[in-house]
């Protein structure tokens, strides 16, 4: 029998070399590692609450039918939560297509003031509006640093920038939500 | 702030104070722990979620490339091994200036998607290098894709 806990005590590199070698149960305990995480990256990328697990599974679906392309230059945490952020990208797209079919029903006033439905008097729900209104690098660069807490060597490594540059990102970002959220 | 809100660190007395003094920066800590809290709350059936990802996953493998297919790329990747090895030999005498001579063996993977060029990495694993026919042991798997961009484009002269 396998002792599950063995998992438990492996790299997420060496899940990743197992499961290239064949081992279902170290794709098993990433997905158990990170679901939660990247479930949290998308609700705060604005995915419907509704739609979020549909999005984790194809978060890892793509991950692991893309694992043969994956060098492992940056954390495998980092890796799924760029690709969770793109379809959380294309999904916001083609939601965009669907708002506009929306306007032509005469929908006009919930659609038109989306924060307005929030409420907007509490701290948590102004932060979240004013999160979706950052430009895309800088959002990504918050969420990753302020709500998964990597490190900004993590960071550049998963988004494809430099570590200066995210910490710039980041500086912006708080800049303008501070500005945002008073 | 970060490492705090993410519980791996803790405010010293003196930090404790400043952050109750300067408004700049206790905004800056309200918007870092808010973020960290954001979605913390949610709970999701990893097992169920494992379970449907490899499910997925069988249902839909990674795709094989076909025989006829294979030994395509199988020959294509041997005659990308030779031209790598090639040009390693040759590295020594190039400047980014003057590029040696490029081989045109390459030139047929030029109209390959990104996907078939990875189709052509993963076949490319197995094939077996004998000890000593080459200086290095240089394979296009260990290759980034930006040094495989850079391949390609020598191969364009």
């Amino acid at each position: 029998m396998r002792d599950l806990s063995q998992d438990a005590d492996r790299t997420d590199s060496a899940l990743v070399g197992a499961y290239r070698s064949g081992d279902q149960a170290a794709a098993a305990e990433l997905v158990r590692r990170h679901a939660t995480s990247v479930g949290r990256y998308l609700v705060a990328l604005g995915a419907p609450p509704s739609e979020v697990e549909d999005l984790i599974q194809e978060t890892f679906f793509k991950a692991f039918r893309a694992l043969g392309g994956w060098r492992a230059e940056g954390s495998f945490r980092g890796w799924v939560l760029r690709i969770a952020g793109n379809l959380r990208k294309d999904q916001f797209r083609r939601e965009r297509g669907r708002l506009m079919l929306s306007i032509e029903d005469n929908d006009l006033v919930d659609l038109a003031d989306p924060e307005g439905e929030m409420g907007a008097a509490d701290l948590a729900l102004r932060l979240e509006a004013g999160i979706l209104r950052l430009p895309r690098l800088q959002r990504d660069v918050f969420l990753l640093r302020a709500q998964q807490g990597m490190a900004y060597e993590e960071i550049s490594r998963a988004l494809g920038t430099t570590p200066g540059a995210a910490r710039v990102h980041y500086h912006h970002a708080v800049k303008r939500l501070k500005e945002l959220t008073k | 702030m970060v490492d705090v809100a993410h519980g791996r660190s803790a405010w010293t007395e003196p930090e404790a104070a400043h952050l109750r003094e300067c408004p700049g920066c206790a905004a800056e800590w309200r918007l870092t722990a808010g973020a960290s809290a954001i979605g913390r709350g949610m709970e999701v059936d990893a097992e169920r979620m494992s379970g449907a990802v490899l499910a997925r996953l069988a249902a839909h493998p990674a795709r094989v490339p076909s025989l006829h297919r294979s030994r395509w790329i199988v020959g294509l990747a041997a005659a990308a091994v030779l031209a790598i090895v090639a040009l390693q030999a040759g590295s020594g005498n190039r400047t980014e200036s003057a590029p040696a001579a490029a081989p045109t063996v390459l030139s047929e993977l030029d109209g390959l998607t990104h996907d078939e060029l990875l189709t052509v990495l993963d076949a490319l694993d197995p094939l077996p290098v004998e000890a000593g026919a080459v200086p290095e042991t240089v394979r296009l798997g260990d290759l980034t894709p930006g040094e495989l961009e850079r391949v390609l484009r020598s191969m364009e002269g």
